[in-house]
């Protein structure tokens, strides 16, 4: 078989997974301070998609002008669901916060199915429709430089969280809740941020989406399921590892599709997924205990 | 004396209160039936039909689409006064079902015939949903009249009160290969035999249906299939698909999407540079109306095997014209014209509908499961009767394919500034075709 061939399949493979990485990457930094599991993740994508499709389409800017407005939208919106939701449910059983964001995700998807139906809308672009040649290997533009912004938005995340005061503080209440609080750390206001900094984070995932994936109501559910085979097979809490989680799957997604049978995808990724439990419970960096 | 309760004292047994009341029994038991048959009558003149559609979720757009037909037809019969019955006049209300999922299809089936009472049910777009829901009506011996889904052996379980009015993926899948062994392989310059196809179809209860459309066809015409690919509807990133299409390298792509897929499929395409001289998509994902605004220009000279809908008017029987006429204009209307001249599924299921208005309730004195199946197997409506284009007669259900209206077919429709239309055969036809070979996707977008 052409070498090319290859090449592009693990390219292909790699920007899609950096996609899914960073959506994956605010789902993690969620659990891993809070301690919740947001099943309305998709749906944070699947707005964030539709503000950018009706900022690009309404005022005809270009979708990476309007990437910042929705992060910024979708990090107000985390803010608000935090208050009204989250925070409530916070000390509450588990169960409580499954149901809360589960039902939230059905209120969102059902919600844009009466306000904007269940049309499938694909947004029109230049970067859309432009296409990189490299030798014999093509990329979409969009797809391109949603990977680049993937990755510096992790890293800059990263290096927010690993050498800021306000980094630190969400560190130390990742590490002991209660010793953090003795150390003056307001442990509400860094839950409130950090749901809101995970949204927005969604919130570029979702702005970055919008020219390479069609948006519509349910669009959330496909990103969901992969976010989170992405965050437990990284390690739960684990930046890092979600980031290497969304390449993984991107490339055994693409590979399998091509050599195996592209129906067979999500058994693949299950099965590659189940591995990994089995001889690592927590993932390839997450903490011991995480997984309980 | 204790005194009693208050309300025993206001009822103590006197005899003026034994008079007053004896009074009131008795004009109740005399004037109560009046009020009751008035009742009785007010709510027989109507005749209450179960829907049953994915309104919500994944399905959630052919669903509405669907459901849209179906008010079409609701409101022309009422506007009407009613269905001309042999019982009278009968206005036509629904009790409307969401059924997003299968488990969600038997929940509401049971609550339409169970708390509704109702004695028909008309759905459902959906094959999976079909599937289901058709096998409770039929365990409770109820009607089940299907309009849009097109799984093939829908028919084929031997049920006795399921009525399908569409045709099945085997005309879909088997028309879009007849329509490039009968006509492409001439434009291509080839025998049918000489020319090379490749299958990508979704692996869900649709795609797997056209694509055996298609192979059992192919049985006849004996196209070289060089690739035959399955994925999920769900996919996110089709790709490696599109790589195996380059790969493979076919002179037609034949393609059953369920929604998003097709839209994918044509972005990696033209990402990839993947220009086969022919696409023909079977309906459903590649025939819905916004493909061509989401696709954009360059959707132009794509084909569809689709389900007849806005058809040459001289196909159609006065009648069916007239219903054709009247179905746009409230489309139109009901939609603020955002979505054309409708969908297959809105099309689908108003001429459905319709034959079950105007050709089966109208023969019945009610809504008795067995009256109306008479009813229905009595139905027969030239080719060309239907609103569609379609003539309508089912299959006795003592015979294979029971239920299915054995007049139903597929056309051709092709993508053209950006709107279908229908191409082949000729005498449906409103455009010819266009763009044989297909320009590569560079120049067409």
């Amino acid at each position: 078989m052409d070498a090319t061939l290859y090449i592009q399949l693990i390219i292909s493979g790699l920007l899609i997974g950096g996609v899914y990485a960073l959506i994956a990457i605010g789902l993690t930094l969620i659990f891993g301070v809070m301690r919740i599991v947001n099943f309305a993740h998709g749906e944070f994508v699947m707005l964030a998609m539709f503000i950018s499709y009706w900022l690009v389409t309404s005022t005809g800017m270009s979708p990476f002008l309007a990437l910042p407005i929705t992060a910024v939208a979708l990090f107000l919106f985390g803010v608000l669901v935090y208050v009204l939701i989250i925070r409530r449910t916070l000390s509450s059983a588990q169960v409580v916060q499954i149901f809360a964001t589960v039902g939230l995700g059905l209120l969102m998807s059902n919600g844009a199915l009466i306000a904007w139906s269940a049309d499938y809308r694909m947004l029109q672009s230049d970067i859309g429709n432009t296409i990189i040649r490299i030798g014999k290997i093509q990329l979409g533009g969009a797809l391109l430089v949603a990977f680049v912004v993937a990755i510096a938005v992790s890293m800059l995340l990263f290096a927010f969280i690993t050498y800021t005061h306000t980094g630190k503080s969400i560190r130390a209440t990742v590490q002991d809740r209660r010793a953090a609080q003795l150390m003056g750390i307001n442990i509400d206001r860094v839950f409130l941020l950090t749901f809101a900094l995970g949204s927005f984070v969604v919130g570029i995932a979702g702005g970055l989406l919008a020219p390479i994936y069609p948006v519509y109501p349910t669009v959330g559910a496909s990103f969901g399921v992969i976010s989170f085979v992405v965050v437990v097979l990284g390690g739960l809490g684990s930046m890092p590892g979600a980031l290497l989680g969304g390449l993984l799957i991107g490339l055994v997604e693409t590979l399998n599709d091509y050599f195996i049978e592209a129906s067979l995808k999500q058994a693949v990724y299950f099965a590659v997924f189940i591995l990994v439990l089995v001889f690592r419970p927590t993932g390839f960096f997450g903490q011991k205990g995480n997984e309980e | 004396m204790n005194k009693l309760p208050e309300i025993f004292e206001a009822h103590e047994l006197t005899r003026r209160n034994f008079i007053k009341g004896a009074a009131a029994a008795a004009t109740s038991l005399s004037v109560g039936p009046f009020f009751l048959r008035q009742a009785s009558a007010a709510a027989s003149d109507e005749w209450k039909i179960g829907t049953i559609f994915p309104l919500t979720g994944n399905l959630a757009f052919g669903g509405n689409e669907g459901m849209l037909g179906a008010l079409v037809a609701q409101e022309i019969v009422n506007e009407r006064g009613g269905i001309d019955t042999l019982a009278g006049k009968k206005k036509i209300v629904f009790a409307k079902a969401d059924a997003p999922d299968q488990t969600a299809s038997v929940n509401e089936m049971n609550r339409l015939l169970g708390k509704e009472k109702v004695q028909i049910t008309l759905g459902s777009f959906s094959s999976a949903i079909a599937y289901t829901a058709s096998a409770v009506a039929e365990r409770r011996k109820t009607i089940f009249w299907e309009t849009d889904a097109v799984v093939i052996d829908l028919t084929q379980r031997g049920f006795k009160y399921l009525f399908r009015t569409n045709a099945s993926a085997a005309f879909s899948g088997g028309d879009a290969a007849s329509f490039v062994a009968n006509y492409m392989a001439e434009k291509l310059g080839k025998k049918a035999e000489e020319v090379t196809v490749g299958i990508i179809w979704e692996d869900g209860t649709y795609g797997t249906s056209v694509h055996k459309g298609i192979l059992d066809r192919n049985t006849k015409h004996k196209l070289k299939i060089v690739l035959d690919e399955s994925y999920s509807g769900k996919s996110t990133d089709l790709s490696p698909v599109i790589l195996k299409v380059k790969a493979a390298n076919p002179d037609v792509l034949m393609g059953a999407a369920s929604g998003a897929d097709a839209i994918l499929c044509c972005k990696h395409m033209r990402e990839l540079d993947v220009n086969p001289k022919a696409i023909v998509g079977t309906c459903a994902g590649w025939g819905v109306p916004n493909l061509g605004k989401n696709v954009g220009k360059a959707v132009n000279g794509i084909f569809t095997s689709d389900f007849p809908c806005e058809v040459n008017g001289k196909a159609l029987a006065p009648h069916a014209l007239e219903l054709r006429e009247e179905f746009i204009k409230r489309y139109v209307k009901m939609t603020d014209n955002k979505m054309g001249h409708g969908s297959a599924n809105s099309w689908l299921t108003f001429a459905g509908v319709m034959v079950l208005f105007e050709n089966v309730l109208s023969r019945c004195k009610s809504l008795d499961p067995d009256e109306v199946r008479e009813a229905a197997l009595k139905v027969d409506i030239p080719v060309g009767g239907m609103a569609n284009a379609n003539g309508c007669r089912f299959v006795p259900h003592d015979q294979s394919d029971g239920g299915q209206n054995e007049r139903a077919f597929c056309c051709v429709v092709q993508w053209q500034d950006q709107a279908m239309f229908p191409v082949y055969p000729e005498n449906m036809a409103t455009r010819q075709p266009i763009s044989i070979p297909l320009p590569p996707w560079r120049e067409r977008a």
